[in-house]
């Protein structure tokens, strides 16, 4: 189909449409995701050499051990930074959402923030106290009232 | 390794370009080249089509792009390095020239965004992150990624949304004064803090467009240089690195550790560190695909210190005049972001700098040192490359 742009421009309007959903093999972090719907959030341990991975690997790159444990992140967090995704992608429409990386110890997690956008954006700064919480088999950032 | 020089460069307008297609837009960069080398294809032994692609149509763009340009059969291949593409493409033409494999490469960069809905587009840069851990669950876009930066620098170093508009204002106003500018008008400070939030704190007057466009350098071997032109430019030094994918990796969101690292190469090989770099060169372009981009590049490029960039931006010191011009075309900001064009533009942006042939001349660097700086970003500092430029052929920055 030919298009006219408001300049005056013809444009040939493709006929085909293509429609892209991927499928990502998640076999070898499977324990990641049943770890969601203990409530846990899984990072790995090289049983070898002692790195840790988050998102979780099932190889150490380090020293090629393959030999990984899994262990939930735990305790309280600080927020290194946060946005509100205002201009969402077309596949994220409804409400604006918070998104944060906060570490825990020398674990760094990207995840949405728990709360209100507009509140946080007033109330929360870099360098709160966060914990991470679980619910819907989603993990997400949640700062700890003082 | 051999000597490699510029010896001819091109760009098309950018914009929004309805009225070409990809190949079409491509030409409009690689004829200005070749115009400018006094080349002819026959001379081309091999072209490099930098391309990120997604969003336009085509799916093997350097031999669509190569076909309509009279530039086939000369060997080729496609470089995506994300928004430094333009440079990593110029990296791998300059490695052929300098390997001794050919005597005269072209890199192009070519981008056409607007071949597919804005939405869209959205959707496809936001996913140039770690797709599986940032993009499925939590819908990071790409002023997302770098608004995490701003709120962390902004919270760091006590800088306001205001001092980021004047970025946005100085890049507005040299995109005025270049006619192949996206964005050809002034802005005031208050029309960017009145600007809506796209990734708070990021407003749309912090960012960069959707851009089409194109740009082309010819690369030359030392003494094929020699004949081409009287005036080569010199390629001393290209320095790269990556950083990781995933942001959960990373312990700073003030910086871009990738950036830091290629400067620190690039650097070394001219006998420089990483500090007080404006020293040495007489005009630079930077990676500003948000204003916070800009302000960190100063920063990991060692013009001064960290947190110290901000107050350049409120001195205007980046400003024709100042301690350092940077970005006299407009900058991605207000040039346009054709994403696998851009390092390229920069490119061959500053060899018309070096050679002080840019009009108007409110936008010509004086030239006294002889020496220029591109600072090529690509992702959140996935990807970084600095590529710097001379008038000599030998010897260090002085």
């Amino acid at each position: 189909m030919i298009v006219t742009d408001k300049d005056g421009n013809a444009m040939l309007q493709s006929e085909r449409e293509l429609r892209l959903k991927y499928v990502i093999s998640i076999s070898k972090i499977k324990q990641f995701f049943d770890g969601l719907r203990e409530g846990k959030v899984y990072y790995t341990r090289c049983r070898k050499c002692g790195a840790k991975y988050f998102p979780p690997q099932a190889d150490c790159p380090s020293c090629g051990s393959s030999d990984m444990e899994w262990l939930p992140i735990s305790g309280l967090g600080r927020l290194m930074a946060f946005t509100i995704i205002n201009v969402k992608p077309s596949t994220f429409n409804g409400p604006d959402y918070a998104v944060g990386v906060a570490r825990f110890g020398d674990i760094g997690v990207v995840a949405w923030i728990d709360g209100e956008p507009d509140s946080l954006r007033h109330s929360l700064r870099p360098g709160a106290e966060v914990e991470l919480v679980v619910h819907d088999n989603k993990y997400w950032i949640r700062p700890v009232n003082e | 390794m051999r000597d490699v020089a510029i010896v001819g460069v091109g760009q098309s307008r950018f914009g929004k370009r309805n009225d070409v297609n990809l190949q079409e837009l491509a030409w409009e960069a690689v004829r200005e080249a070749l115009s400018d080398a006094k080349l002819s294809q026959k001379d081309i032994q091999y072209s490099v089509v930098s391309n990120m692609g997604l969003w336009s149509a085509e799916e093997l763009p350097a031999v669509t792009v190569n076909e309509y340009c009279g530039l086939t059969p000369t060997g080729s291949h496609r470089v995506e390095a994300a928004c430094a593409s333009g440079s990593a493409g110029v990296t791998s033409a300059y490695n052929m020239v300098a390997s001794g494999a050919v005597d005269i490469a072209i890199a192009i960069g070519i981008e056409k965004m607007n071949e597919s809905p804005t939405d869209t587009v959205v959707e496809l840069i936001g996913r140039a992150g770690y797709y599986l851990w940032e993009f499925e669950n939590f819908g990071l876009t790409f002023p997302g990624y770098y608004a995490l930066h701003m709120n962390a620098y902004m919270s760091q170093y006590g800088a306001t949304e205001e001092d980021f508009c004047r970025a946005a204002v100085k890049a507005h106003h040299y995109g005025s004064l270049n006619p192949k500018a996206q964005f050809r008008n002034e802005i005031t400070v208050e029309q960017c803090l009145s600007s809506k939030y796209v990734a708070w704190p990021i407003k749309l007057y912090d960012a960069s467009p959707i851009t089409d466009g194109a740009a082309a350098i010819i690369l030359a071997s030392g003494e094929v240089a020699r004949k081409i032109t009287d005036t080569p430019i010199w390629i001393r030094s290209i320095g790269y690195a990556t950083g990781s994918a995933n942001l959960t990796k990373r312990l700073d969101f003030t910086g871009l550790e990738a950036a830091r690292r290629a400067a620190e190469a690039a650097l070394r090989r001219v006998g420089l560190g990483r500090r007080e770099i404006w020293r040495y060169f007489d005009v630079a372009e930077v990676h500003d695909c948000f204003t916070i981009a800009e302000v960190m590049a100063y920063e990991d490029l060692g013009i001064v210190e960290r947190g110290a960039g901000i107050q350049l931006i409120r001195d205007g010191q980046t400003y024709k005049g100042g301690l350092l011009p940077i970005n006299l075309d407009g900058g991605l900001k207000a040039k346009g972001h054709p994403i696998g064009a851009t390092g390229v533009s920069m490119i061959a942006g500053l060899t018309d700098q070096l050679l002080q042939r840019v009009e108007p001349r409110e936008r010509q660097a004086d030239i006294r040192k002889g020496w220029a700086l591109a600072h090529n970003v690509g992702g959140t500092g996935h990807y970084a490359y600095i590529t710097l430029l001379s008038l000599d052929r030998e010897g260090t920055p002085a």
